[in-house]
């Protein structure tokens, strides 16, 4: 490292990355919403007995899953304008992350809903419950437990994902890194910062989530 | 806990001429290619308990579970006290095909081998659920009519436990709860006792005894043949899925028309 490592340089550009890690988590907090009840929604499709609506949920499942992120991203930034819909940057972004992120929860969801035991449907059936009420009292309350460790992984992906956002001009982490380098030509102390600063990130949502997990196992008793 | 004798209690008259509580006419029911039930006929009248036994594999629990479409038949028809439990697909939408059946279901109370209670909710809970959501009863009627049944079935100090904190003998007696606060017209009972430790049957079997004494229209599948005889006043062979052999208990059990009952229980009884 020629002359050291430049601890002005850092901290000349903190306030930068204070603003850049808030919006990475913004963003990834948002298009997290948005997964869960895209992946809520998709993963219930996948179970219709409508079979349209199972081949269109399965069809955006398959695309979702088959197409890079990147691209994705790109197709939503400047494919929406075409169709004479103007978002910000931002709207564009959440929304990418989230249609992306939507299609993998739908997966955890769905196999946590084809883990509950069958009798839980007939006992709820049974008793004369509707299919839906059946799954809003009995089903869905027992995925959450399951879920939760697969979420969290996919909510650390998006906060990583949301890097690819730096792409259509978004100033969240990964951007602001990039800036700093253009500018000063010093990767070490332009990158491994933004590292720590998405480490962090993760690691509270790990601990935070974990926490909630413990909870809800020792409510549930089982 | 089990009395010496059989019947030493009387059970409930039944009046053969008054309408039947259960009919099943042709029904059949197919797996794929394998046909599990070929053509049963049968009525259940009002306050009869009628035992259903035979090999397992011979249809039993697919009979009982298709009388309250758990298993939908692939022909013939179910009635409840007179109401088809199904409508023809053909004819009504799905939307009211669905809600037919889960009105009729409100009438046939089911419990199941593996109790299937809902593991996230307390016995109170579990027992009050089929109330709030189906019926639209208040919570406080609720709880208070869940608290009652509970005590019925002797679980008073259980009512705030989790599923996971009760045996297996207590769980089958919050799933009978659970069913009976219901007011059903008719109860299946699917083995309810096979999966439970020995020294846990008694105690389910006594509120299934008391259950009958009170005149509920009971179907029993079990295994538990002195159980049966005691309680039943009509018993069917089912065998091959079709009926090989219907009469009183003490046909059944003591004088079997057919080779393959007599065979049948000389198995059973040899067991033990």
């Amino acid at each position: 490292m020629p002359g050291g490592f430049d601890w002005e340089l850092v901290l000349d550009w903190v306030p930068e990355m204070w603003r850049g890690a808030v919006m990475t988590i913004y963003l990834s907090f948002f298009a997290l919403i948005l997964a869960l009840v895209i992946g809520m929604v998709v993963s219930l499709a996948r179970l219709s007995y409508i079979r349209v609506v199972r081949s269109f949920a399965t069809f955006y499942v398959d695309l979702i899953r088959g197409t890079p992120a990147l691209l994705q991203i790109m197709a939503i930034y400047f494919g929406l304008p075409f169709f004479g819909i103007r978002v910000p940057a931002i709207v564009a972004g959440i929304l990418a992350l989230g249609i992306n992120s939507g299609a993998y929860i739908s997966e955890m969801i769905r196999g946590a809903l084809e883990s509950i035991d069958r009798g839980q449907m007939e006992a709820a059936r049974g008793l004369g419950m509707s299919y839906s009420q059946a799954m809003r009292r009995v089903i869905i309350p027992q995925i959450f437990q399951i879920v939760i460790p697969p979420i969290t992984g996919e909510y650390n992906s998006l906060v990583k994902g949301s890097s690819l956002l730096s792409v259509i001009s978004i100033a969240e982490l990964t951007r602001v890194g990039q800036r700093m380098l253009g500018v000063s030509f010093r990767p070490v102390e332009s990158l491994v910062p933004i590292a720590i600063i998405y480490f962090v990130i993760n690691y509270i949502i790990t601990r935070v989530t974990g926490r909630m997990e413990k909870r809800l196992a020792i409510r549930n008793q089982r | 806990m089990l009395p010496e004798s059989k019947s030493i209690q009387s059970k409930p008259t039944i009046d053969r001429s008054a309408n039947p509580m259960v009919v099943i006419e042709n029904l059949h029911k197919y797996f794929g290619e394998n046909e599990v039930l070929r053509g049963i006929d049968l009525q259940v009248w009002p306050h009869e308990v009628l035992g259903i036994i035979g090999p397992s594999g011979g249809g039993k629990s697919t009979l009982l579970r298709c009388v309250n479409y758990l298993e939908t038949p692939s022909k013939g028809r179910i009635l409840i006290d007179g109401v088809p439990m199904a409508l023809e697909r053909e004819r009504v939408s799905h939307r009211k095909f669905e809600k037919h059946l889960d009105e009729m279901r409100m009438h046939v109370g089911m419990v199941f081998q593996r109790f299937n209670l809902f593991p996230h909710m307390t016995a109170l809970a579990n027992v009050m659920e089929g109330m709030v959501t189906v019926k639209k009863v208040k919570k406080k009627g609720a709880r208070e009519q869940a608290a009652a049944m509970l005590t019925r079935v002797g679980l008073a100090d259980k009512l705030e436990s989790y599923p996971g904190q009760l045996s297996g003998g207590q769980q089958q007696r919050v799933a009978i709860a659970r069913a009976l606060v219901m007011e059903p017209k008719v109860m299946l009972f699917d083995e309810v006792t096979s999966a439970l430790d020995p020294e846990l049957v008694a105690e389910v079997l006594n509120v299934m005894r008391e259950l009958a004494h009170q005149g509920m229209t009971m179907l029993i599948v079990s295994h538990e043949m002195d159980f049966t005889e005691e309680i039943g006043h009509r018993i069917i062979f089912l065998d091959g899925g079709v009926i090989a052999e219907e009469g009183p208990p003490e046909q059944i059990f003591h004088n079997p028309l057919q080779e393959r009952t007599r065979s049948f229980l000389k198995k059973v009884l040899e067991k033990r």
